[in-house]
């Protein structure tokens, strides 16, 4: 296992002779962290690995205009941001909670690759009730626990409007457990 | 956050509930890299004498190509003058000089006729 230093990667990325290499311990870095990224937001492992694979295409083709301004953590959480918005709108599944995702969530139980109870279905059901940029939002901060000034690079929102977000989220999917208990 | 927060992490937790194949993560970057296109190589441009005058080649042939029907242009105008000039000395001869003209006198007739009108006068 090869140590991960971001530093020493960017100058590799920079050299043609050692930028696959390079790009070779990027994609074994964040993997799992991407995966979990795009998986919360569009539940199915299968198109998880579509999103997560053309997320690690387009970051590839694109590599050569990384200046290095931003982490590649937030340039690739952007990626795969934005690959996972374009899959849900080809879905129709931009809104809250609507055909699209109710079949998901309904399928979860059945799901080999969801490991968990009734009670994670019902909260998976509360997150995918909230409106999309909240739903990102919370997954980002309740299960990666992300900063909210990583989330206002990937998002392009301001740390103050993420913040309100999380706060409505938690506020909402609080509300939604509580109605069902 | 506090209260509410504390509300759903402590019946739910926080870790993920997603989790993949076994194996997935493992084989995932060698598959990955397997799939990632070649890049390309950049063209090295070569400087040449060809590379160097190219340009002023073509900006020779753009000269020319400008410059010949703004030529034509000037020249067909000018030739229109001549024409206009020669209509209007072609009025100022008389019924009888018209008369002469019209009967397709070949040059030295034409030389003839002229000496001989002027001597006439």
């Amino acid at each position: 296992m090869v140590n991960y230093n971001e530093a020493i990667i960017i100058e590799q990325l920079r050299n043609k002779a050692t930028q696959r290499e390079a790009f070779s311990q990027i994609v074994n870095h964040y993997t799992k962290q991407l995966y979990q990224q795009v998986r919360h937001l569009v539940l199915d492992h299968d198109q998880t690995n579509d999103i997560l694979q053309n997320t690690f295409i387009k970051a590839w083709l694109n590599i050569d205009y990384f200046r290095g301004d931003a982490k590649l953590s937030t340039w690739l959480y952007k990626i795969a941001l934005n690959e996972s918005l374009i899959f849900l709108k080809k879905e129709n599944r931009t809104t809250s909670l609507d055909e699209g995702d109710g079949q998901y969530l309904t399928q979860l139980k059945s799901d080999s690759y969801f490991s968990g109870d009734q009670a994670q279905i019902q909260l998976q059901k509360a997150i995918h009730q909230l409106p999309s940029k909240q739903r990102i939002v919370f997954n980002l901060k309740y299960y990666q626990e992300m900063k909210y000034e990583a989330m206002s690079e990937i998002t392009g929102t301001t740390v103050g409007a993420l913040k309100a977000s999380y706060h409505h989220a938690v506020l909402k999917i609080k509300k939604h457990l509580e109605s069902l208990n | 956050m506090g209260k509410e927060e504390d509300y759903i992490k402590n019946r739910y937790g926080t870790e993920s509930p997603f989790v993949a194949p076994d194996g997935y993560f493992e084989s995932f970057t060698d598959h990955m890299m397997e799939m990632l296109p070649e890049k390309e190589t950049p063209i090295v441009k070569i400087n040449t004498r060809w590379t160097r005058i190219k340009p002023l080649l073509y900006m020779a042939a753009m000269f020319i190509t400008l410059f010949l029907p703004i030529r034509y242009l000037v020249t067909s105008t000018k030739t229109d003058n001549t024409m206009t000039q020669t209509a209007a000395s072609i009025k100022e001869l008389s019924d009888e000089d018209i008369y002469y003209l019209s009967l397709n006198l070949d040059e030295y007739t034409f030389y003839e006729y002229v000496t001989d009108s002027d001597s006439n006068e």
